[in-house]
């Protein structure tokens, strides 16, 4: 190396060339988990402010509602998983110009992409973990609902550290009991499968020619809607409801079910999560290595079309 | 030393680089000529890992440059693109370059932005297109890298931010010793600045010299056409390129001429900017 009279270069390990890399990423995720953070919670303050100081019950539904239609982002509500793969997408064709033109290899972008996803991934899971907690455990001062789906992993009627068990028929996720490592762990892998296709739907579209970019954008449109249409089809959702429960795992018994005095046959149906979990993370996997493909691939058009983004 | 073997690079069926061979020594000012085309800037994107070569090796110091983290380190490549936010100030992006790179020289960063009229507040995209480019260059120059590769540095500077440029290499290359590749059309402009040449054409390397060789490198040959058409026959020297003007012939000859010249003969030796003209032309002058 050429002497130096003035400065030098960094002293540049593996290890700090990730360090570097990992603090580059995480910084738009983070304000990206705080605006997130702000958009979810500025009802609750704005509720108080128009209510005066005496308000303490303050409800709100965050996310989405309930909706069948889309497997597995069921777990958390449509808006979350939507931005999460909006996210990924973004981030994986906003940040790889400034890391690769500044002596950052190629792997080590797409590592540290996927730490940074799993960084925003964990923190808005734990936000939204921590905010069922408080709101089950003093109701009187916060009732923060998430979707349907997210509430019933809260509401313990998978089975995820011990054996399978029944809970009491119609109280259900009404009962209170709630399983918030079951919640914490599939709203994380949940949003981690949404974020990892982002990305590799970004690294897919950075590597893709003109003509490959505007068949993937018009099978997009055309499909989306046409899938989006098959909810109105009571066949195709009995059978969509059927494969989500094989993925769940799911165990239904025949059980006499009292109700009002009344014995009433009915059918208790439970899940373990690991089914669930196992699939996600193999998903999960899937992206990742798709990702790590495109990025060892991908290259700087020498013509920058949008300065300072792509 | 920065050594590409066999180095070859297709861009949409069309070769833009094939099989180069070219060797950068350390703490030498090198120029990288040619035409529009020629492969200049896809043979930085690769050495500066932009891009990735379709075939060959480019090695620093023995080890590979293609996604080596380490090496390129020791490497900042300064092109048309523009890696940073947009909208952050000047002062931000030297402490981001600092924060990647290491030391970072701000004395003369500040220096060269009060020679350019730049503020360090100023933010890159509200820039004019030349302050831009002065921009970039000093973030080439302040970069405490061993080998600076700029692409068009003068693109879009008046003559005398040109000169201020110019200046600034010069004094940077005296601060710290480093290689400086320097990929121009400029090359007039350059000549005095320059101390090895490497001239390129349709993704090959056609010349690689030393600017104190130059001398050795071509002659402009001037008679009248009878005289001049005996003399080739005789000789037979490498003409690069043949103009007519009335009865007056003008030949440009490759290396230097042989023994004396014959009377009515008058030879003149080429500067840079003529000799990669003639040999970049083909004979199509």
């Amino acid at each position: 190396m050429i002497g130096t009279r003035r400065g030098g270069a960094r002293n540049n390990t593996a290890v700090n060339q990730y360090s570097i890399a990992l603090r580059r990423q995480i910084a738009p995720r983070a304000v990206i988990f705080c605006a997130w953070t702000v958009w979810y919670l500025a009802p609750v303050s704005l509720t108080h402010l128009v209510n005066g100081a005496g308000l303490l019950l303050v409800r709100m539904h965050a996310m989405s509602s309930y909706s069948p239609g889309i497997p597995y982002v069921e777990g958390l509500g449509r808006g979350s998983g939507a931005m999460m793969v909006l996210c990924g997408f973004v981030l994986s064709l906003a940040m790889f110009r400034e890391l690769l033109s500044n002596a950052v290899a190629r792997t080590a972008i797409a590592c540290t992409h996927m730490l940074a996803n799993v960084a925003l991934v964990v923190a808005v899971a734990l936000l939204g973990t921590a905010l069922s907690f408080l709101s089950d455990t003093f109701p009187t001062l916060l009732s923060f609902h998430n979707s349907f789906g997210f509430e019933v992993f809260a509401r313990s009627q998978v089975s995820v550290f011990g054996p399978i068990r029944f809970p009491d028929l119609m109280l259900g996720w009404m009962s209170g009991e709630a399983d918030y490592v079951a919640m914490f762990c599939t709203v994380t892998l949940t949003l981690l499968l949404c974020i990892f296709a982002g990305h590799a739907a970004g690294e897919l579209w950075a590597v893709s020619g003109a003509i490959a970019r505007v068949t993937g954008v018009a099978a997009v449109v055309v499909l989306v809607p046409t899938a989006y249409s098959f909810r109105s089809d009571p066949g195709l959702m009995a059978r969509y409801i059927r494969v989500i429960g094989l993925m769940r795992g799911h165990v239904t018994r025949f059980v006499p079910h009292t109700l009002l005095g009344y014995d009433l046959p009915n059918y208790q149906t439970t899940f373990s999560i690991w089914p669930q979990l196992a699939f996600t993370v193999a998903l999960c996997a899937v992206f990742a290595a798709m990702s790590l493909f495109f990025t060892r691939r991908r290259q700087l058009a020498g013509v920058q079309r949008v300065m300072g983004i792509l | 030393m920065l050594s590409l073997t066999n180095v070859s690079k297709r861009f949409g069926g069309h070769d833009a680089v094939r099989a180069v061979n070219v060797q950068f020594q350390p703490g030498v000012i090198y120029g990288l000529l040619g035409k529009n085309g020629a492969g200049k800037t896809s043979v930085l994107s690769m050495i500066g890992n932009r891009t990735l070569p379709d075939s060959g090796t480019i090695l620093l110091d023995g080890v590979s440059v293609v996604d080596d983290a380490p090496a390129q380190r020791r490497m900042f490549l300064s092109n048309e693109a523009w890696p940073y936010p947009l909208y952050s100030t000047l002062s931000g992006i030297f402490s981001l370059v600092a924060y990647y790179y290491g030391d970072f020289d701000r004395e003369l960063a500040g220096r060269m932005l009060r020679s350019f009229g730049i503020g360090p507040a100023d933010r890159f995209g509200r820039l004019s297109e030349g302050k831009r480019q002065a921009v970039k260059a000093i973030l080439a120059l302040c970069t405490p890298t061993d080998y600076v590769m700029c692409d068009e540095p003068t693109k879009g500077l008046d003559a005398t931010g040109r000169e201020t440029l110019y200046r600034y290499i010069l004094e940077a290359y005296d601060r710290r010793e480093r290689t400086i590749i320097l990929s121009t059309h400029a090359i007039a402009e350059v000549e005095g600045i320059i101390e090895h040449a490497v001239v390129l054409d349709g993704g090959t390397v056609l010349e690689s010299f030393d600017l104190s060789n130059l001398v050795n490198q071509g002659v402009t040959l001037t008679a009248e056409r009878g005289v001049m058409d005996s003399y080739l026959d005789k000789t037979h020297p490498r003409v690069m390129s043949r103009q007519s003007l009335g009865n007056l012939s003008i030949v440009a000859v490759h290396g230097t001429v042989r023994g004396d010249l014959p009377a009515g003969i008058v030879s003149r030796p080429l500067d840079l900017q003529s000799y990669v003209i003639q040999l970049t032309s083909g004979g199509n002058l």
